[in-house]
């Protein structure tokens, strides 16, 4: 649970051992991988001095960074290529992936591939190609009642006769000129956005009516000589050659995939290699090398060392050295790893849309999850509903979104253990005690105030789970300021239980502390939030005041600010939460709405109808207000307090 | 939605950006500095620059460039992150401009024979709008190979009718067909805002049109033997003081004629100056238009785009400077975009 430790790790390998290293570690897909120079630079590589390491050190000098290989690109484009000509899906597959192989080797078999089926993808690309030109044809439809020979036309001794299309403004730009243009333009027809066209030049004006027609961007649809004829008789020579390509295409695509087929796993095999080599390359580019060695940094999960030890244990003379996350230089960011159990994972997502948590905060996910699931329980309880929410979940995880449908799992169990609490059944009251009655049942329409009240006591209870999260958080990376005299540390949680106390005072009698006391403490409290600055700099560095880092300008000003911000939003934070109580109301009110209705209809088809119309809506409508009043409670009110979310996720690179 | 509702935000913020950008005052400062390090020092003591360069001690020339862009390319990226939807779209097309720009640089250099493996670091884009592998690009050793490169871009279709057996000579047609794909891309956002900015960005982008053909048929004629009915293809639509009507006469006027004509409108000062310097003279002429309309147009897209626009006249208008100090010129005050007054 939470947020687990990363350690640096770094290696040096024998150069000609570099690619079967990465490649294994790949396979774990538990590395990150990150830019050895970086290290380097900073002078953090660590190998370890002795003197048996010395041409490693020694090699350092002259160490540069890995190019990339482009032609794996190439490769891999031309293998895509000639396995889409043929309609073949390849599938990647990591079990083929695994023993040695080498860039080289791939490369002649995908040669050896190609040309294996060159003839193939040759007639292929030839049949489409001429379908697509006979397509182009298309518009000679527009002439067809044109009895004219059009061999004659294009074969004209002194007149150059061209057939094409304009787009609409390059239209209109040509007919507002057409006195000064040396030409025949005869519109022919229109689709959509192109005008199609006749032109006829005299042959001693080609050259300046080629500039003008590429100037309008003129696009000539060039006839094959062999078609040339009366239009009809053309567009009927062109149906039938069609539909005899298409007909031809389709044979020679059966015969490559039979061909293909035969031969799928070898395909398959290559191409995943394929994928694995340019994998490898996006890491190869981090690798730092000599003539001789090359030089690895990666973030790895620490506890999971004792996995890498088989993988580098099959590589002989390689060095390898840890360094926990806190040795690592502070200008190298260290990633963060969640890993949650079971019930809090899906719960991850709704952090990382916040934020994801820098690698030495809390992880807030687990509080979040089970804090999050009571909220929705409690502003939508309804054991019926709760089960359709759950459900959902369950059938809908393997087609949208697993996360999601995780969630809704989740919150869909909070609402049915609220539901049987509010004794509430498809929104009927009363169903679940009939059936176990001995039960205690709070009905929320029954005690409005309490129901309320409730709502806001468990509010200030998340507050101070809340208040807690954050003193951790602060006083981990040593800020005092915050975490001890701040609105979010030591201090505002002693001036939130102070301002309650006043509540409880003045408001309902409750007396546990005299309310002088509470007024000095509360003054007290302010007056910390003010000078919060320069009294830590008092502790830390023995002197009251600012010191030259500091922001002096204006300080007090704001902090002063700060103070009535605090108050105001201790009060709203913590009032806030009484929508939970609302939504638990509004949840019981909705359906009597929906049953005052059925009564009115009166009869016992109203009464279904309403019942699955006001379930319905309920579930659709409600279940998503209340879905983001919690997370709205959450970012805003408990979020806001600890968690800056300002980290860099974890991703190992893997297939 | 409201005109405050969508602009006061970036309104306020262009506003505040306009009140720091350089004075006049600033500029004869500059042009009495003799090194390009006095230039640098008082960039960075006294004008809003110096929070980019506070850290640029001991950066060469190009490096302080570079970071000036950047710095001009994040006020652009703020105000993107102001608006929504057409809105943004709208400042998408905007910094195609630069894509634009950048492929008519290589296209110039490569008619030239220079050489262009450095050019990328020269270019000025956004990361908001790149679709172009530059250094890709940068290995090209003919506008041949070079329009090849461009291969599944929108630019390779338009561009790829020019290719010839001596394609240097049609570099015009080239950037003429690349302006008109953002002018294109551009009058097709505008028309997607709000009126009132749909109206005033059509003023704008009708003055800049206006411009552009003027220079077009002009320089097409002048320098490049292109015929009348040719330029006419090419000039584009929705100019604001020329419609296509003027237009299509204005290629037909001879020349020196078509010098009257123009020096008795609305753009006479494109052609006071000398002939090398119409293009300046044309930027001079669009820098004090928009002037005129950060007093004209009040909650109206038009501030922050005139905002933008006044921000790059500014930082081209300090490289000129910069480079004037490098290549010892004379007259770089007659350079500059901005009239100095003497």
């Amino acid at each position: 649970m939470a947020i687990k430790k990363l350690s640096m790790v770094n290696i040096v390998c024998r150069r000609n051992g570099l690619d079967e290293l990465i490649r294994d570690l790949i396979l774990i897909g538990k590395c990150e991988f990150i830019d050895t120079f970086l290290e380097i630079n900073e002078g953090e590589f660590n190998i370890g001095i002795s003197k048996e390491h010395a041409d490693e050190i020694l090699d350092m000098e002259d160490i540069v960074p890995i190019k990339e290989n482009k032609e794996i690109k190439q490769y891999t484009q031309k293998l895509e290529q000639t396995l889409k000509d043929m309609k073949y899906e390849p599938k990647i597959k990591t079990k083929y992936m695994h023993g040695e192989h080498h860039f080289e080797n791939i490369k002649k078999e995908i040669d050896q591939l190609c040309d294996d089926y060159a003839s193939q993808t040759e007639d292929i690309r030839r049949l489409t190609e001429n379908i697509q030109t006979l397509e182009e044809l298309k518009p000679l439809d527009y002439m067809k009642n044109i009895d004219v020979d059009f061999s004659k036309l294009i074969n004209l001794h002194h007149f150059t006769m061209k057939f094409g299309y304009l787009t609409r403004e390059k239209a209109r730009k040509i007919a507002q000129n057409y006195e000064n243009i040396k030409a025949i333009v005869l519109h022919v027809g229109s689709s959509e956005e192109k005008e199609f066209y006749m032109i006829l030049t005299p042959k001693s004006l080609d050259v300046e009516m080629g500039r003008i027609l590429r100037s309008t961007n003129f696009m000539e649809i060039a006839i094959p000589e062999s078609y040339l004829d009366v239009p009809s008789r053309m567009l009927e020579q062109i149906h039938e050659d069609l539909h005899a390509y298409k007909h031809q295409l389709k044979e020679v695509l059966d015969n490559a995939k039979h061909k293909l087929n035969a031969q799928s796993e070898a395909i398959d095999i290559l191409y995943s290699k394929l994928i694995m080599e340019a994998k490898m390359d996006t890491i190869r580019v981090k690798v730092g090398a000599t003539a001789n060695f090359a030089y690895l940094s990666a973030w790895v999960p620490s506890e999971k060392q004792d996995h890498f030890e088989d993988a580098f244990a099959k590589h002989p003379d390689i060095l390898v050295s840890y360094k926990t996350s806190e040795e690592v230089s502070p200008l190298i960011p260290v990633p963060t790893r969640m890993e949650n159990n079971f019930f809090f994972q899906p719960f991850e997502t709704l952090v990382n849309m916040y934020g994801t948590p820098s690698h030495n905060e809390i992880d807030p996910t687990s509080f979040m999850g089970i804090a999050y699931v009571f909220l929705f329980g409690a502003m939508f309880g309804d054991l019926g509903q709760g089960l359709i929410l759950v459900l959902a979940g369950l059938l809908l995880k393997k087609k949208v979104a697993p996360e999601f449908c995780g969630i809704l799992t989740r919150i869909g169990v909070g609402s049915m253990l609220f539901g049987v609490l509010y004794d509430s059944f498809f929104g009927y009251e009363k169903v679940i005690s009939k059936f176990l009655p001995g039960l205690y049942y709070l009905r929320p329409i029954d005690n409005i105030n309490l129901v309320l009240e409730l709502a806001i006591g468990i509010g200030i209870f998340l507050l101070y789970v809340s208040f807690v999260y954050s003193i951790i958080n602060k006083l981990r990376i040593g800020d005092i300021e915050e975490g001890v005299f701040g609105r979010n540390g030591f201090n505002g949680a002693f001036l939130m239980t102070c301002l309650i106390l006043v509540v409880l005072n003045l408001g309902f009698k409750i007396v546990i502390l005299p309310s002088f006391i509470l007024y000095i403490a509360i003054v007290i409290s302010m007056a910390l939030l003010v000078i919060k600055l320069p009294l830590t700099n008092l502790i830390l560095h023995g002197r009251f005041g600012f010191r030259l880092e500091d922001e002096s300008d204006g300080y007090y000003i704001e902090s002063g600010f700060d103070v009535l911000e605090t108050l105001l939003s201790t009060l709203s934070n913590s009032t806030s939460f009484i929508r939970v109580g609302a939504f638990a109301l509004n949840h019981v009110g909705l359906f009597i709405a929906f049953q005052t209705l059925a009564d009115m209809i009166g009869n016992t088809g109203g009464n279904i109808l309403m019942f699955f119309l006001g379930n319905a809506i309920i579930i659709g409508l409600e279940g998503l207000i209340v879905f983001i009043q919690g997370l709205r409670l959450f970012y805003y009110e408990i979020f806001s307090k600890y968690y800056s979310g300002d980290g860099v996720p974890y991703m190992p690179d893997k297939l | 939605m409201d005109k405050v509702g969508t602009h006061a935000a970036a309104i306020a913020k262009a506003k505040a950006i306009l009140g720091r950008l350089l004075s006049d005052y600033h500029y004869k400062e500059l042009l009495k500095l003799e090194t390009n390090q006095e230039v640098i020092d008082y960039l960075k003591n006294q004008t809003h620059y110096h929070a980019v360069l506070e850290f640029a001690e001991g950066e060469s020339l190009d490096q302080i460039e570079v970071r000036i862009e950047k710095y001009f390319f994040s006020t652009y990226e703020k105000f993107y992150h102001y608006y929504v939807d057409n809105y943004r779209d709208f400042f998408k097309a905007l910094l195609f401009r630069y894509e634009v720009e950048n492929l008519k640089l290589y296209l110039r250099l490569l008619a030239r024979n220079d050489k262009i493996e450095d050019l990328e670091t020269h270019l000025i884009f956004s990361s908001l709008y790149t679709n172009l592998d530059y250094s890709e690009l940068s290995k090209a050793s003919t506008i041949t190979e070079f329009i090849e490169g461009l291969k599944d871009t929108l630019y390779y279709k338009p561009l790829k009718q020019f290719i010839e057996d001596d394609s240097s000579l049609m570099v015009f047609h080239m950037e003429m067909v690349l302006d008109k794909l953002y002018f294109d891309r551009l009058y097709q956002a505008i028309t997607k805002l709000g009126s009132y900015d749909r109206k005033i960005m059509l003023e704008l982008l009708g003055i800049n049109i206006d411009i552009l053909n003027i220079q077009w048929l002009y320089r097409g004629r002048r320098f490049f033997d292109i015929s009348s009915e040719e330029l006419f293809n090419f000039t584009l639509l929705h100019g604001r003081r020329y419609d296509d009507k003027v237009v299509r006469m204005l290629c037909y006027l001879p020349l020196d004629e078509f010098r009257a004509f123009i020096s008795s409108g609305d753009y006479k000062d494109i052609f006071s100056d000398k002939e090398y310097m119409m293009e300046r003279a044309m930027e001079r002429h669009l820098f004090y238009a928009l002037n005129d309309y950060t007093k004209k147009a009040t909650f109206s897209i038009a501030i922050p785009v005139v905002l933008l626009f006044k921000f790059e006249y500014e930082i081209r208008d300090l490289f000129t400077i910069l480079e004037g100090i490098h290549y010892r010129s004379e007259d770089v005050k007659d350079l500059l975009i901005r009239e100095i007054e003497r």
